[in-house]
């Protein structure tokens, strides 16, 4: 089932100059839909229109098939999770309380918003003592964690990530991808995910979105996009990179320890 | 002049000076009452409000350029002797700092805060009272304090204008030809000004500890 829905939605912050054009796209119930493309291609516009942080200038957006001028903002916003790459965890709250806000928002007692926060900063793979600490005690890939847990506090069907896993370090964004796909995979909620990284649009997306210039270049899984490109731009875009995040790595692996036998017998 | 003779003068007149102190301590309570209202009220909505921050901000930056024994002479004009001139001097010197921090503290507030905060659906009261209040505390409370210094220190010469506080004994020592009244009332209006610095140096640090993790 559709649960967003675009329109010939275009978005223009001056006159004649679209940042996206006219486009119409569908999301479905579950879809982990990321979207990719080089920087200024718009992504982050089409992201932040869903939660009506930034207003389209024509077309319609559908969420839940309802229009989005229909819905209240506030109404509309809690019931969308949110996490940026900056985090934005609110320092002067500790962890329990920022994963509680959405909760406190909506006049949840503080038993409850506790609880919620206990069973979230397990779901995200921390330890639970951390829930009376502040976040300047923790470090960039936990923050990470906790905007995760903030996000999923309201138990939200539709989840936005702008660039989440961006500032932390290789590894730790490593980790972060494979658990947050198994969370998706275990609650089942739509995301929707604006990556520049194409490893991680190929890794996590069920569906994987291309933009360029303000409009979709190429729509469709990670096999789709990278082995029948639709346009020169789409191979370029993706390349032996693309090609490379789809070779299981398991199967590497093996071949590489395989050389090194080989090497080490020819000694 | 023996300073023992400024603590003889003291012991003397025990019941003039508390009466003086306890009159400046009313004076500056109900003008940094005043100020906090006023100041508060309109630095939060100068911060949702561009051009109005900058209209106060001239405004207030304009009314320091007038010397306080002129604003005092003014008002006795307008609102006679005593002390609702007094007051309404002493608010008006004392409301920019606190307008200032706290418009400078909520607009200085990380811009990625905000954005968490307004998508995850707060309403802008809740937006103000639980993210930009509390985190620009820290800030609002340094203004508060300098202007609670600040009220006090100039709450010695409303007695120019027939207001009463310690500036009636500065005033009678300097007419009179008596220099330990003056200095008596002077120490006084130090001593409180500096027992008020050190109490609200203790609140602020308290604050920004707690925002900001800084021992």
């Amino acid at each position: 089932m559709t649960i967003i829905e675009f329109d010939k939605v275009s978005k223009s912050y001056e006159e004649g100059k679209d940042v996206i054009k006219d486009i119409s796209f569908k999301i479905d119930e579950g879809e982990f839909v990321t979207l990719v493309g080089p920087s200024g291609c718009g992504k982050t516009t089409l992201l932040k229109m869903i939660n009506k942080m930034i207003a389209p200038t024509a077309g319609k957006i559908l969420i839940r098939g309802n229009e989005i001028s229909s819905w209240d903002t506030t109404d509309l916003r809690r019931s969308i999770g949110y996490v940026i790459q900056q985090v934005g965890l609110f320092p002067h709250m500790t962890i329990a309380e920022n994963i509680g806000y959405v909760l406190k928002i909506t006049g949840a007692q503080k038993a409850e918003r506790r609880s919620k926060a206990l069973e979230l900063i397990s779901l995200v793979g921390l330890d639970k003592s951390y829930i009376d600490k502040y976040p300047r005690q923790l470090s960039g890939g936990q923050k990470q964690r906790i905007g995760v847990a903030r996000a999923l506090a309201g138990d939200p069907d539709i989840i936005l990530m702008d660039e989440p896993f961006g500032a932390v370090d290789e590894i730790a964004r490593k980790k972060l991808q494979d658990e947050f796909k198994q969370i998706h995979q275990k609650l089942g909620k739509t995301i929707v995910f604006v990556t520049h990284d194409i490893y991680e649009a190929l890794k996590l997306g069920t569906r994987i979105v291309l933009m360029n210039n303000g409009v979709i270049e190429q729509s469709g899984t990670d096999t789709d996009l990278v082995f029948k490109p639709a346009s020169p731009f789409v191979k370029d875009f993706f390349g032996i990179k693309g090609y490379k995040a789809l070779l299981d790595e398991d199967t590497l692996q093996k071949d590489y320890e395989k050389a090194i036998e080989i090497a080490e017998r020819t000694q | 002049m023996k300073i023992t003779s400024v603590f003889d003068l003291y012991i003397q007149r025990t019941e003039f000076f508390t009466k003086l102190l306890i009159e400046h301590i009313y004076l500056t309570s109900v003008s940094v009452l005043i100020i906090t209202i006023v100041g508060l009220t309109t630095g939060i909505l100068m911060s949702s409000n561009k051009k109005m921050a900058s209209i106060v901000l001239t405004l207030t930056g304009f009314l320091y350029t007038i010397p306080s024994i002129a604003l005092f002479g003014f008002l006795v004009a307008l609102t006679g002797i005593g002390n609702t001139s007094a007051i309404i001097a002493l608010s008006l010197y004392g409301v920019l700092p606190v307008i200032r921090n706290t418009y400078v503290g909520i607009t200085e507030v990380d811009a990625e805060i905000i954005e968490s905060a307004t998508a995850m659906g707060s309403t802008p009261l809740q937006l103000l009272l639980n993210i930009q209040l509390p985190l620009a505390s820290p800030v609002i409370i340094a203004g508060f304090r300098t202007m609670v210094i600040m009220t006090i220190a100039l709450g010695g010469i409303a007695s120019f204008i027939g207001a009463g506080g310690l500036g009636v004994a500065i005033w009678r020592g300097i007419t009179t030809n008596f220099p330990e009244m003056t200095v008596a009332g002077s120490l006084l209006v130090a001593m409180f000004a500096i027992i008020a610095d050190v109490v609200l140096g203790f609140v602020e640090k308290g604050f920004s500890s707690k925002i900001l993790g800084k021992e």
